[in-house]
């Protein structure tokens, strides 16, 4: 109190000497001087800034030794009950409250496994003495609460390791009144090798790079960023061609970073690589011939739109789109609704519906599942709870979760936010329809969710949001409109992330399914932009999509310089990432000639087009292929293991397919020149042509005629065997 | 018994035409809802509801019907839809007003037929809840304290929760838990008998022994010291110390026969010391959660011992396991013995009566809401208990309530008997008694002055009265001149109306005499009061003097015993 008292006046001086210079208008709101010591707003702080009510310690599920808290302090009026009266007379003692087990357990003046967690003469134990001396009274009802927390400075740039910058917390409570809170706020850095964070808030640079420092403070976590740049180093930002607003914006940041940019890629990289981030197949060797001989200046931005006119485009997103929705059969879900469900996804796209109208209908969605396929929304998940959770991980791009049982430690959700959301979903019910296979969704018109604590109803609330008037209408009405509408906070930047994420490997905010407080973008004006164009652009996947593959940070070189060698975050440079599971066994199949056969597709189906998450084979398994049995978008595993090497070496796949094709047969029987074939091969697979050393290892191979099929084969399979191959550079 | 209490629930006017029972209005009901599968040829889940006994057997699931609580009916809950699979299966769920019919039938006591049926029955059977013999009374004169120390060792701004509370079984005479300290209370005076030291740290509980002679206090200091002392009551003198815990004890008792101390706290055993030499014994390790209630029976055969997670042991004097029960769903706050009564309560709310032969439950009532944490016998059989609702309370050792004593604001933390009175403190450390009728009787501070601060109030109290004597005696001289002068005014008066008397009659002697008359009536009247309020000076005066000598008697006594407290601590 004192201290606030202090910055108070310092304030209005400060405000006084700067009035001729400049406006620094200082708003002094009524403070009270000398508050009654209070529950929530003094002891509850402490409980979590020394860690007695984290996870580990009595914030978990069953306490310790039978002391529970709640965990991070979710419930203060249980932790009042439980501390004071739930032993009796053991843990704290109003006559002598020094000898309180309380005090003497956090001060180690008596065994404690939790070890010592303050000094006597420290503030915390006075203001503990304190209330214990007032007779350890319960807060009134109507006690304030922080409504709002701050911390400054919102951005730190620190030059060099060990430069310092103290962070101070201000909390804003529901009487009008601030309070500098910086001695009880929780601190912690998502970068400790870039910026750490004292428990008093001082920051301290390490190594060259960024880092989100963050306090957390009664229901919510704030966070400043950190950028770290080397000491005295002279940096001049290269002149570099700024094509358009995604380029200015990373560009802005990696001023900032002192990082240059790579070069643009070459146009053999250019076309492997849109190529297959658009369709997901590799270019032909006629497209390959076109495009290089082609002189035009602008034939990159002609490229781009005609692969985004291909119709392999669709297909890849409703891939996507059914790994996020779940599309699979089961012992609930027959096959038939499986793929009723996702033909008219399909369909969806191919039209091109705006992405929140398609959702939109999805939550919206009633019925049979055979005439309204959107129905099949609801017949993959039928918990409210887990319904709810998806909802916002797929379409909002938040996990809730956490939530469920105790506030979001790590985040702003609140048990409140969690269950208003889940009362979404409490009224929907199901019932086989005639025909055994469907399932028919209906709204039933009662039904809630309630607080696991009070017990209490929550009634709807949008997240982050408002709580609409939910009387006696569709609360799922009420739910679409908000998530398909324009203002809708999260919606329009979580599929611009999406589809960035799709042609960087790495999205603005990753994992791209997780945004929180403590996993902020890492360009947040960047991201901003895109969800702003893509809601302009009328939620159109290819419009945005032709933004990101112009710009010259899609074409940038997956080579680093010495400035961006660190960088992955800011996508100074492109990222080598290998081809998802279903794009590798779709492109083996089109360089090889070949044709699959999956099930409920025809022949010379592809890998991408699969509608039933059941549906796989053991290539397809073994590099990962999401089971969408959930939605998550961490399904898809990129993890490298032994079983892929050993599969592409030993397995069936290569090896057959390179002689089911017979492509090197039939260029030997068409008399192609051996040299030719090798050149025709790396087209294929690498899309360019053979270095001189290349050509010069692999003549010897071809001189003899017998062993020459067999050699080509091999030097077939070699290839499709490297590194070069298997990843999208 | 449940239903036998329930029973008198009932208004006894409306007994007859309100009651619900099975063969009247129950099993028209399954007729058409329910006996299409659960009859005798079909038995669906094995269950037949359609004969009275049948229904009460039960099915594969258990019983169906519980009389007494629908609640816990899986009946009712099946037909609420409240579990899975909601009845009636394939069907509608029954309108409202069956389902409280269901309701009120259940929790009646589910009668058969009118006149009889379920309230004869006595689930679980075995003889009636009552004290069979009161238990004797030791030879001599009841123990009583003498000529202890009545300084506290502590004494802090304001009191502590009670954490124990013990009336002895045969004087007068309350054991009230301090801070470092265990105060004795005479419950026909209401004044502090004793203070005995407890410096190894808080005492956590108290109890007499059987015949009253001892008293035993276990506590410590939590995570650190744990210990139980043993005081002879009329001298104070500490005559066994046992155990040496590295937490604070929680529970414990002494043995009928004063040879065998046992202890239990945090860290889940039950240890038996000889009371003797203070040796370890046994030690039990059983229990799964902290030891919070320990009793011997009455007979010194058996230890009964509780924790909290609300479990029940029985042990042999020689620490063998005889039985476990685990009835209660909440921490066992408390065990009570007498005769062959042995009640146990728990933070489930309810209150328990054990069959201990059998190991079976006979009793069970919902005490309090939230917890009970405290019960204690009346010689009589009656137990008094206090809970989390604030609320202290007389049973029956049958589950009927018999008396509601006024409620504290607060958790009410320990209740006792002592001296034919109920005593009970919270958590604010406030402690009342009452007589069994309900009437208040006192109240007993459990952090009482100091010796000095007594005589400091004492003394001021003397001189208080002293300095009232100026006051007295002037109000009393005032009084008399008063009186003096109204006497001298009517006496004038009445000269004056005889002298107008004796005058020749004429109109002016008329109206003079009038006048004069009126006169000596208001002065009569005068002299009237005057008399009347020097005579209630002269009581003053009297009687002031009396308080005088009662303060001075106080003060004497006090500065006596704070000169014996000096000497003791020499």
């Amino acid at each position: 109190m004192k201290r606030l008292a202090v910055l108070l006046a310092f304030a209005c001086v400060l405000a006084a000497i700067l009035h001729g210079r400049a406006d620094a208008p200082v708003i002094v709101k009524a403070i009270q001087l000398d508050q009654p010591i209070s529950f929530k707003r003094d002891v509850m702080p402490i409980l979590t800034k020394a860690g007695c009510n984290t996870g580990g310690c009595h914030g978990s599920a069953r306490g310790q030794d039978g002391f529970h808290l709640s965990l991070f302090g979710y419930d203060p009026a249980g932790d009042y009950d439980r501390i004071t009266r739930e032993m009796g007379a053991r843990r704290v003692n109003l006559a002598l409250p020094e000898e309180s087990l309380l005090l003497q357990k956090a001060t180690g003046a008596v065994a404690h496994t939790g070890g010592k967690r303050f000094d006597k003469n420290s503030d915390f134990y006075k203001a503990v003495v304190k209330w214990l001396d007032a007779g350890a009274p319960r807060d009134p009802a109507d006690i304030p609460t922080p409504v709002s927390v701050e911390m400054s400075p919102s951005e730190i740039v620190l030059e060099g390791g060990n430069a310092t910058r103290q962070a101070t917390v201000t909390a804003h409570y529901s009487d009008g009144t601030a309070r500098d809170v910086t001695p009880l706020a929780v601190f912690f850095t998502n970068n400790e090798g870039s910026a750490k964070i004292s428990p008093a808030g001082l920051v301290t640079s390490g190594a060259r790079g960024e880092a989100f420092v963050m306090a957390r403070f009664g229901t919510t976590t704030v966070g400043s960023a950190v950028i770290v740049v080397p000491k005295a180093v002279p940096f001049t930002f290269p002149l570099v061609e700024e094509r358009n607003y995604i380029d200015a914006l990373i560009d802005a940041k990696l001023r900032k970073l002192r990082v240059t940019p790579s070069a643009v890629c070459s146009d053999e990289e250019f076309l492997r690589r849109v190529t297959l981030d658009i369709t997901g197949l590799l270019p032909a060797p006629a497209d390959y011939d076109r495009f290089l001989a082609d002189a035009a200046p602008n034939k990159r931005a002609r490229l781009i739109d005609e692969l985004l006119n291909r119709p392999e485009f669709v297909d890849i997103w409703v891939m996507k789109l059914a790994e996020m929705l779940r599309i699979r059969s089961g012992a609930d879900v027959s096959e038939k609704a499986a793929l009723v469900y996702f033909d008219w996804l399909r369909n969806q796209l191919s039209q091109n519906v705006p992405v929140n109208r398609l959702v939109s209908r999805l939550i919206d969605s009633e019925g049979g599942i055979f005439e309204n396929p959107p129905a099949g929304f609801y017949q993959f998940e039928t918990d409210p709870l887990k319904l709810a959770e998806d909802t916002a991980q797929v379409f909002l791009g938040v996990q809730v979760k956490c939530a469920q049982c105790h506030n979001h430690p790590f985040d702003r959700w609140t048990m409140d936010d969690y269950r208003g959301f889940v009362a979404f979903f409490t009224q929907i019910a199901r019932k086989k329809g005639e025909d055994p296979r469907e399932m028919v969704v209906y709204d039933r018109r009662e039904g809630e969710s309630r607080n696991p604590v009070t017990n209490a109803v929550v009634t709807p609330k949008f997240l982050g949001g408002s709580r609409p008037d939910a009387a006696n209408k569709d609360r799922r009405a009420l739910l679409a409109d908000w998530i398909s509408s324009p203002d809708n906070p999260y919606f329009a930047k979580h599929f611009a992330n999406v589809i960035w994420a799709q042609f960087f490997g790495r999205g603005i905010i990753e994992p791209v399914d997780d945004a929180r407080v403590s996993n902020p973008p890492s360009n947040p004006e960047l991201l901003e932009a895109l969800a702003r164009r893509f809601i302009d652009y009328n939620y159109d996947f290819r419009r945005l999509a032709r933004d990101i593959c112009a710009s010259r940070t899609y074409q940038a070189s997956s080579l680093p310089n010495d400035s961006n060698a660190a960088d992955i975050r800011n996508f100074s440079h492109a990222a080598v990432r290998r081809l998802r599971s279903e794009v590798m066994f779709d492109c083996i199949g089109e360089v090889t000639d070949t044709k699959n056969k999956f099930k409920g597709l025809p022949l010379g189906g592809r890998a991408v087009q699969i509608a039933d998450g059941q549906t796989t084979n053991y290539f397809l398994k073994t590099f990962g292929r999401a089971s969408r049995e959930t939605p998550c978008t961490c399904e898809v595993s990129m993890e490298p293991n032994l079983s892929q090497a050993l599969l592409l070496l030993n397995g069936e796949t290569v090896e057959g397919k390179i002689s089911n094709g017979g492509l090197v047969k039939r260029m030997l029987a068409d008399k192609k020149e051996p040299a030719d074939i090798v050149n025709a091969l790396y087209v294929r697979c690498f899309t360019r042509k053979p270095t001189g050393d290349e050509v010069n290892t692999l003549a010897p191979l071809l001189a003899k005629a017998q062993t020459r099929q067999k050699n080509l084969e091999d030097v077939f399979w070699a290839l499709l065997n490297s590194k070069e191959f298997m990843f999208n550079h | 018994m449940k239903a036998a209490f329930l029973a008198l629930l009932i208004p006894v006017a409306a007994a007859r035409a309100d009651l619900i029972t099975y063969s009247d209005q129950i099993r028209p009901l399954f007729q058409t809802s329910c006996l299409n599968c659960h009859n005798p040829d079909k038995q669906k889940a094995g269950l037949d509801l359609s004969t009275y006994e049948a229904m009460m057997n039960g099915g594969d699931s258990g019983k169906a019907v519980e009389p007494g609580n629908s609640g816990k009916s899986l009946l009712f809950k099946l037909l609420t839809h409240a579990e899975e699979p909601a009845m009636p299966r394939g069907g509608d769920k029954l309108p409202d007003s069956q389902l409280d019919l269901i309701r009120k039938w259940i929790d009646s006591g589910a009668p058969d037929k009118t006149g009889g049926g379920a309230f004869a029955k006595k689930p679980g059977g075995g003889p009636a809840l009552a004290l069979v013999a009161p238990e004797e009374r030791p030879k001599g004169p009841p123990p009583m304290p003498v000529n202890l120390s009545l300084e506290p060792v502590v004494r802090a701004r304001r009191a502590g929760a009670i954490a124990g509370l013990a009336g002895s079984p045969w004087a007068p005479l309350a054991a009230v838990t301090g801070q470092k300290q265990v105060l004795l209370y005479n419950t026909d005076t209401m004044e502090l008998a004793g203070v005995l030291p407890f410096p190894e740290g808080f005492p956590q509980t108290v109890r007499f022994s059987r015949d009253g002679r001892l008293l035993l206090a276990g506590g410590g200091v939590g995570a650190k010291l744990g210990r139980v002392v043993v005081w002879d009551v009329a001298t104070g003198k500490r005559v066994i110390e046992a155990g040496d815990e590295f937490d604070a004890v929680l529970a414990a008792d002494i043995s009928p026969d004063h040879s065998l101390i046992a202890l239990g706290g945090p860290n889940k055993l039950v240890k038996i010391f000889s009371a003797r030499d203070g040796r370890l014994l046994h030690k039990m390790k059983k229990h799964t959660d902290w030891v919070t209630a320990l009793a011997f029976t009455p007979d010194g055969k058996s230890l009964i011992s509780g924790d909290r997670a609300g479990g029940l042991s029985v042990w042999d004097a020689n620490g063998r396991e005889m039985l476990s029960l685990s009835a209660h769903k909440g921490a066992v706050t408390a065990v009570a013995c007498l005769s062959n009564l042995i009640a146990t309560a728990s933070e489930d709310g309810t209150i328990k009566l054990w069959d201990m032969a059998e190991g079976k439950e006979r009793a069970s009532w919902n005490a309090h809401k939230g917890g009970v944490l405290s019960i204690a016998f009346a010689p009589d059989g009656n137990i008094v208990s206090c809970g989390r609702d604030f609320a202290v309370r007389l049973w029956a050792p049958g589950g009927n309530r018999l008396r509601e004593f006024d409620a504290f604001q607060d958790v009410a933390m320990q209740a006792a008997f002592a001296g034919g009175k109920v005593i009970a403190g919270d958590w604010t450390g406030t402690v009342r008694a009452w007589t069994p009728d309900g009437r208040r009787a006192g109240t007993l501070d459990a952090n009482p002055p100091t010796m000095a601060e007594r005589v400091d109030a004492a003394a001021k109290r003397v001189v208080e009265i002293e300095s009232l004597p100026p006051t007295i005696s002037a109000a009393r001289k005032q009084a008399e001149e008063e009186a003096a002068k109204s006497a001298a005014e009517l006496g004038a008066a009445a000269a004056a109306l005889k002298a107008e008397q004796a005058s020749p009659v004429s109109l002016e002697t008329r109206d003079n005499l009038a006048r004069l008359n009126l006169a000596f009536a208001v002065k009569q009247a005068q002299a009237k009061a005057a008399n009347e309020a020097l005579a209630s000076a002269r009581r003053d005066e009297v009687s002031y003097a009396s308080r005088l000598e009662a303060a001075r008697a106080v003060l004497v006594r006090l500065r006596a015993a704070a000169a014996l407290t000096i000497v003791s601590k020499k």
